[in-house]
Order: structure tokens, then C-alpha cells, then sequence
């Protein structure tokens, strides 16, 4: 160590050049399949010691098999029956103690207290059958898209059949199922896998794409453009609100989900979670504009109008995602993308507000 | 005449009073059983692996582990590192119909003087492993019981059964096609020779000679013979029990050849064929080989299944070539197909049960540096793909393992790299150093290592101690991850 700063503070030193010397690469062993008669050491003398979990050889920890279970605080699941139970007991006893009451100061009374008790639990049931109802057909294309993807992944007959049928029960009853039908009447029937998703994504759902893209560039360019034209930030907000949740319900509609509160409720729940996924990966706003529209932009708009463009950008950006969520495959190829919708909203706001010569 | 009237009687009523009694006691058994898994004590575990995966080598090995606990190596198993498991007992299984699993005989050809592995299953066989457990202390129940017993169901059965499984959804026609397409591509084409033309020529529409259908069926059972015991052996192999027929009344059920030109007719012309044709009479026993042997099979074995463990050998796949390893995880893919994953509460198991944990073990693990496990571990999941998804999915989180039941080799040192040691079927101490295993399936150019050199067989270590388990790796994890949850 004294040597190197003896020699760095030297004053002596002339200008010179010269080579770097490469360093002696160390030629690490490279294993080949080879066959060898094991030496007296290498023999297997006592039978060898097991491996066992933790260990990459015995007495030698594998630290990536290092993990804690979760355990769970036993008896949650019974606390909150049991306090269910309790809250259901509770109600009946009021509910009977108030039919008691009315009994005592008038049949009529009590008989209308309990026609109006049996409506209440006739109606929700009913609105709980409903419900669940509707989230068993929400869960059915999140069925369609696993077995989507399980086909591309290999070639099984009887997986290709369950995701004709699940398309089929899905679209049943909607107008999708006329196209479906004429989709599924055109598949050879020697196409497996791959091949069956790829006909039903080129056929059926390629010009739903088109539809889907049509609405959302539609939304994202009158989002924007109310943005840009209202003076207040309020307003803004409600709006743009109000125009993304009509968004997505007429993208789910276009591949087939119903607008629903249940329906709406579990898609925004995907979209957040494909725009969280998404965000760090998609472009993001301000790149775009510089991408599509240059510097001229800014000499153009107005910081009112940049801000609309903004929002419409924004609005495209949910709508893709809404297509993600909604579309019953994924896309094989030709995924559309933010950077297409933006160019063609950009062009869109130039031609409103341009100024004319 | 009296007399013969009395005999016919007693044979009768006899008759009678044996399927009465047969009836009565397999009616007790399955009300004892559905009450033990009411109360969360009886697992039926699913051991499922294509042909040669090992899977009577890993039931001995487990069986043994859990009756030699005290000497065994299971540390990652809960009730054995908190030395709270008290005895294991090893039971037939309730239904009398299926044999014991030969854990007596396996165990004794793996810990004689010359070892040897345990022999290929012909037919079904099953046992019940009883674990009496001490109860984890609970300081809130002063009148809890101090133990209990967990009994696992464990059934084997040939391998080659289970590609049958997938036919369940197929018609003969489909499988035809199926077939039509695997015989135009190597390595099949090649293995069939002569019986490609002959499959592609005959007419499915002409009537049936039954003495060319014989020919042509033993030829066929020949090219599957072939694919399985082959140097590089196949996975995908259909219909199984052509190779392992097991306990067959009528030999017709196994008489049918898949004609590859049926995919040129139009169903409705296929449905018009005469019933004495090729393909009617092929089709009508396809269906009853379905009916009479695939289905009782499928609900008897594997519709009752609560955990399952999916056995397969990855290394011998890499060893053959790319085109092994993809004809494996086709067979594979095909396969789990058959299995619904999902929780499940307990009284809705009784009635449709389904597999709430599986794990994925990558077997033969020994024939590898242990350097190369989680490299095989990846290679496994991207094998298993399509069931690790759909198991993922459901909500069934898979685990996958390197395993296995018994460790035959030691890692050595040879030549500044790592390499194993062992003994070869004749007993002659044998070592080799093998290419690295790639964490994904490699392409054709970088299988080379593998193709131009076979993984020699060891024989299995000498484990002269009767009461001395033998060593294996990871069998503690396994148990862990199936049962580990039932034993507190």
C-alpha cells in the first residue's frame, strides 16, 4: 500500500505510452458428459446422507429454499360467522318483538309488519341470487382468457373444446353470438391449440378491436376536448369521471360484458391493477406529445388545451387498458398501442384548434 | 331331484349373502372413511407420474421414511423436527378389491446385500400410512385430545394407464387425427417403418377382415412396446393399457388400430359407415376400452384425489432430446386436464372433491450435481406449464421440488469439477461428470451436450440396516408440502 502512494506522489514522471496488459483469464472448468472409473477417495464407501429440505448438499445450506409459511390467526373465519349469527339473532328478536308490539295494539298491524318482513328477505335473496349470478358470468371470460392462454401453451383437445364452450355460454343470448357462430363454423376441424385461438382472435374478435378502438379514440377526443373548453377544475374532474365510467362500460359492452354495478365494479378493480402493472412500461404523456407532435405543439395550444390533450390522452390510456381487462384473449399480435390513439387525437385537436390563416 | 333343488337353493342364498355381506362391509368402510375425512383425518393422496417417473421407487422410499422416522432424515417435516410424531403403521387399504401395495417386497429388494430397484407396476395396488401425532399443546383447550391419527391413502397404479385418461373427452374419430398427426413427425415416424403405409392406406369404409386387424393391432402394440422401452423412450403413448392391460376379461376391448385416412371423410359420412367396416367396428370398441376400462379407472382412482404430486423425469427427457422433452410435456399437458385444483371445504369434498395442494417433483434428482437442482426445478415448472398455471389459477399456489426417493450417489471432486459416484448394476463403483442442466428448455444446438452422451443408471445404495431408512433427498419437503398442514 505504501509502495502504490510513493509511487503516485511522484514528481519524475514523463509522458509515455503503452499497452495495457490484458488480464490472465482464469479458464474455469467447463463440465462435459464423461463417463470415469471413480479412484479409491472417490468411491462410494457408506451409503450417501440424505438431502433434505434447506440443504443443497447434506450440511451445506441452500439459502433459496429459505421461506416462512404464512400462519394464519386461526378461528378468524368462525369469529365472523359467529358474529353474523349473532347480528341475524339479534335482528329476528327485534323484528319479533316489534311483530309482539304491533300484535298487541292491532292484528292488522302485525300481519302488514310481517308481510313487509317476508318482502324484505324474499327481495334479498333474490338481489343475493343476482348477484351471484352476475359474478359467475363476470368470472366466466377471466375462465375464457386462462384457457386461452393454456392453448397457446399446448395442444390439448379437451382444453380446446371447454374454451369454445365457455365462449359459447358466454356470448349466449348476446349479439356477439351471431359472429361467434360464424367464427366457430369457419375453424377446420383439424386446428388444435394455437391454431383455434389464433382463428377466433383473427375472426371474432379482430373487428371487435376495431370497434373497441373506434370508441375509445371517440371518448378520449370529447374527454379532452370538454376539458380544454370548461374554466373550472371541478367540473373537469366530474366530467372526465363521468366519461371514463361510460367508457368502459361501452368497451365491456362491446366484447360482451354487461353493464352492471357488479360488472363495473370488478373491471375498474383490473383496470387499476393493469394500469399499475402497465404504468412503468407504457410512454409516458409528456413523451408522447414531444413523439407525435414535436415542438410545434406548444406554439399551437394553449396551456388549457395542452391540459385537455392531457386528459384525452389519459382517457385513451384507461380505454387500452379497459380492452386488456375486457377483451376475452389476449392479444397475439398487433397490440394496440397509447403512441397510434395519441397521434391521431393530437391530429384531431390540431384540426379543431388551429388557428386559421 | 330334492336334493339338487336344495343344492341350487343353497348356492343361490349363499350368493346372495356374500354380495349382502360384501355390500354391508364395503358400505362400513365407506361411511368410516367419509367420517374420518369429515373430521379432517383421512388425505387421499394422488401419485401421478407417466411411466417410468419412478413412482413405486417414491411410494418405498416414502413408506419407509415415515415407518423408520427415528433414523430417517426428515427435518423439513413438522411433526418430525417437533418430535411429535409417536408411530407409523402401515394398513391395507379398506377396499378389498385392490391389492397391498408390495412395500414389504420393494423394501427388501432395495436394502439386500445387491440392492435393486424396485419392478415396474403391472396393476393397482394401495396402502394407508397411519401417523399417530402428538397434538400441537394448545394452552386454550385444557380438554383436548393429546393425539390423533392422520391416515394417508396412498394408491399406485402402471403409469402407462394414465395417458388413457385424456381418450375420456376424445372421440375414436379425434383420435385418429390425433394420431395421424404424431405418426407423420419423428421420432414416431421412423419407430412405425412399414406400419405407417399400412395405417394410411387401408380403407376406415371397407369391411373388416378380422385376421388383418389382429396383424395390424400386434404390429401396433409392437411400435408402442418400442416407444416406451426404446433407447430414448416416449411419454406420450396411447391407449396405455395395450402395454400394461392388467386384470382383462374380454382381450377384444384391446383389439382396435387408429386408421389414419379417417380424417379425409366428413362426419356425416363417417356416421353413414356400414357396421362391419374398419371404422365402425375400431370405434365401437374404442368406446367400450373408454367405457369398461378408462372411466372406472379415472373414478376409482383419481375423481377422490385431495393432494397430488406429479412425478416426472426430467432429467431422462433431457437426456433423449428436444423432441422428448416436448412429447413429454405434451403428454403432460394432456394429463392434467383430468384434474380439477380449487379449495374446497370439507362437506362439498365428499361430494365433488378436489386437489387443494400439489407439488411438482422433478424425480431422479440423484443422477444430478446437487449444484444443478434449482436449475432443474425451473426446468420442471416450464415442463408442467400448463398444470402449474391452471393450478395457480384456482388458487392452489404449486410447489415444485427436486427429488428423490432414493439417493444413490455421492458428489464427488473429479478432474476440479463436480461429479458423481456410485455403483452399476453389477455392483462396479462408476462415476461421471454431467454436461450443466440449463434452467429452460434448451434449443436443438445447445441440447448437443446432452444427446451425445447417456446419464449412466446406478443401482440403489447398500443399506445393510433393515432399520436404517434409506437416503433420499427432499422426500421431507414433499411430505411437508401434502400433509404438513393435517398434522398440527
Amino acid at each position: 500500500m505504501k509502495d502504490i502512494e510513493e509511487n503516485a506522489s511522484d514528481k519524475n514522471r514523463t509522458g509515455r505510452q503503452f499497452e495495457v496488459e490484458q488480464p490472465v483469464k482464469s479458464n474455469p472448468k467447463v463440465r462435459a458428459g464423461k463417463d470415469f472409473k471413480p479412484n479409491q477417495t472417490e468411491k462410494q464407501d457408506n451409503p450417501p446422507q440424505s438431502i433434505v429440505t434447506g440443504e443443497r448438499l447434506p450440511n451445506l445450506i441452500d439459502y433459496s429454499y429459505l421461506k416462512l409459511e404464512a400462519i394464519p390467526v386461526r378461528g378468524l373465519k368462525r369469529l365472523a360467522w359467529s358474529i353474523g349469527i349473532l347480528i341475524l339473532s339479534l335482528i329476528v328478536w327485534d323484528v319479533y318483538d316489534t311483530i309482539a308490539a304491533a300484535m298487541s295494539f292491532h292484528w292488522l298491524a302485525a300481519f302488514s309488519l310481517v308481510a313487509l318482513s317476508i318482502l324484505v328477505v324474499v327481495l334479498g335473496l333474490i338481489t343475493l341470487y343476482k348477484y351471484r349470478k352476475d359474478r359467475r358470468k363476470q368470472n366466466a371470460y377471466k375462465t375464457i382468457k386462462m384457457l386461452a392462454e393454456r392453448c397457446v401453451s399446448a395442444s390439448s383437445n379437451a382444453a380446446d373444446q371447454r374454451l369454445i364452450e365457455e365462449l359459447k355460454s358466454f356470448y349466449a343470448g348476446k349479439p356477439q353470438q351471431v359472429l361467434l357462430d360464424q367464427c366457430l363454423s369457419s375453424l377446420p376441424d383439424y386446428a388444435l391449440g394455437h391454431e383455434v385461438v389464433t382463428h377466433i382472435n383473427e375472426v371474432f374478435l379482430k373487428p371487435l378491436d376495431t370497434e373497441a378502438l373506434k370508441r375509445v379514440s371517440r371518448f378520449s377526443y370529447q374527454t379532452g376536448l370538454t376539458v380544454a373548453l370548461s374554466p373550472w377544475v371541478a367540473v373537469d374532474m366530474v366530467l372526465s369521471l363521468w366519461r371514463n365510467i361510460k367508457m368502459i362500460d361501452e368497451i365491456g359492452q362491446v366484447y360482451g360484458v354487461r353493464p352492471s354495478m357488479v360488472n363495473r365494479l370488478s373491471m375498474l378493480k383490473s383496470i387499476v391493477g393493469h394500469l399499475a402493472l402497465t404504468g412503468a412500461g407504457e410512454l409516458a404523456t409528456d413523451h408522447i406529445l414531444d413523439e407525435v407532435g414535436g415542438a410545434s405543439l406548444a406554439s399551437i395550444f394553449s396551456v388549457r388545451l395542452s391540459q385537455g390533450l392531457g386528459v384525452g390522452l389519459y382517457s385513451a390510456k384507461i380505454g387500452l387498458a379497459t380492452i386488456a381487462v375486457s377483451r376475452p384473449m389476449g392479444f397475439i399480435e398487433n397490440k394496440p398501442e397509447l403512441k397510434s390513439l395519441a397521434k391521431l387525437l393530437v391530429e384531431q385537436f390540431k384540426s379543431q384548434f388551429k388557428p386559421k390563416k | 331331484m330334492m336334493r339338487k333343488t336344495k343344492s341350487t337353493v343353497n348356492k343361490v342364498s349363499r350368493s346372495y349373502l356374500d354380495k349382502a355381506n360384501k355390500f354391508v362391509s364395503e358400505g362400513a368402510d365407506k361411511v368410516s372413511t367419509t367420517l374420518e375425512r369429515l373430521n379432517d383425518s383421512h388425505i387421499c393422496l394422488g401419485i401421478t407420474g407417466l411411466s417410468q417417473s419412478g413412482k413405486s421407487t417414491f411410494v418405498t422410499s416414502l413408506i419407509d421414511q415415515l415407518i423408520n422416522y427415528k433414523t430417517s432424515s426428515l427435518s423439513g417435516f413438522s411433526p418430525v423436527l417437533e418430535k411429535r410424531l409417536i408411530g407409523v403403521k402401515l394398513l391395507p387399504l379398506r377396499n378389498k378389491n385392490i391389492a397391498n401395495f408390495p412395500y414389504q417386497y420393494s423394501i427388501a429388494g432395495l436394502k439386500q446385500q445387491h440392492p435393486k430397484w424396485p419392478s415396474s407396476t403391472t396393476d393397482i395396488s394401495g396402502c394407508i400410512i397411519e401417523l399417530k401425532l402428538q397434538k400441537a399443546k394448545s394452552s386454550l383447550n385444557p380438554f383436548s385430545k393429546e393425539s390423533f391419527s392422520l391416515f394417508i391413502e396412498i394408491r399406485d397404479y402402471p403409469g402407462e394407464w394414465l395417458l388413457d385418461l385424456p381418450l375420456r373427452d376424445m372421440s375414436y374419430a379425434r383420435w385418429c387425427g390425433q394420431c395421424s398427426a404424431q405418426f407423420n413427425r419423428e421420432p414416431r415416424k421412423q419407430i412405425l417403418g412399414d406400419l405407417l403405409p399400412d395405417l394410411q392406406n387401408i380403407d376406415p369404409m371397407a369391411p373388416v377382415d378380422f385376421a388383418v386387424l389382429e396383424d395390424l393391432r400386434n404390429r401396433f402394440v409392437g411400435f408402442l412396446e418400442h416407444c416406451k422401452a426404446g433407447e430414448r423412450p416416449l411419454s406420450l403413448i396411447q391407449p396405455g393399457r395395450f402395454l400394461m392391460p392388467g386384470q382383462i376379461d374380454d382381450e377384444t376391448l384391446l383389439c382396435f388400430v387408429p386408421f389414419l385416412k379417417v380424417g379425409s371423410f366428413t362426419d356425416g359420412q363417417l356416421e353413414a359407415a356400414p357396421k362391419d367396416s374398419y371404422f365402425k367396428v375400431c370405434e365401437q370398441r374404442y368406446k367400450a376400452y373408454i367405457k369398461q376400462l378408462v372411466e372406472p379407472f379415472y373414478k376409482n382412482f383419481f375423481s377422490g384425489i385431495d393432494r397430488q404430486v406429479v412425478l416426472v423425469d426430467v432429467v431422462t427427457a433431457l437426456n433423449s432430446g428436444p423432441l422428448y422433452v416436448d412429447d413429454m410435456r405434451q403428454a403432460l399437458s394432456n394429463i392434467s386436464d383430468s384434474f380439477s385444483y380449487g379449495p374446497q371445504n370439507r362437506i362439498l369434498q365428499l361430494f365433488t372433491p378436489k386437489i387443494d395442494k400439489v407439488v411438482f417433483a422433478a424425480t431422479k434428482a440423484d443422477q444430478i450435481v446437487s449444484g444443478d437442482h434449482s436449475s432443474l426445478v425451473q426446468l420442471l415448472e416450464s415442463l408442467v406449464d400448463h398444470a402449474y398455471k391452471t393450478a395457480q389459477y384456482e388458487g392452489v399456489p404449486p410447489t415444485a421440488l427436486a427429488v428423490s426417493g432414493v439417493r444413490s450417489s455421492i458428489e464427488i471432486e473429479h478432474d476440479g469439477v463436480a461429479a458423481l459416484s456410485g455403483f452399476d448394476a453389477t455392483g462396479a463403483t462408476i462415476g461421471y461428470v454431467h454436461p450443466p442442466i440449463p434452467s429452460f428448455m434448451p434449443k436443438n444446438t445447445q441440447h448437443q451436450g446432452f444427446e451425445d452422451w447417456k446419464i449412466p443408471k446406478f443401482n440403489p445404495p447398500i443399506v445393510s440396516n433393515e432399520n436404517q431408512a434409506i437416503p433420499h433427498i427432499r422426500i421431507d419437503s414433499v411430505l411437508q408440502s401434502l400433509v404438513g398442514d393435517k398434522c398440527s
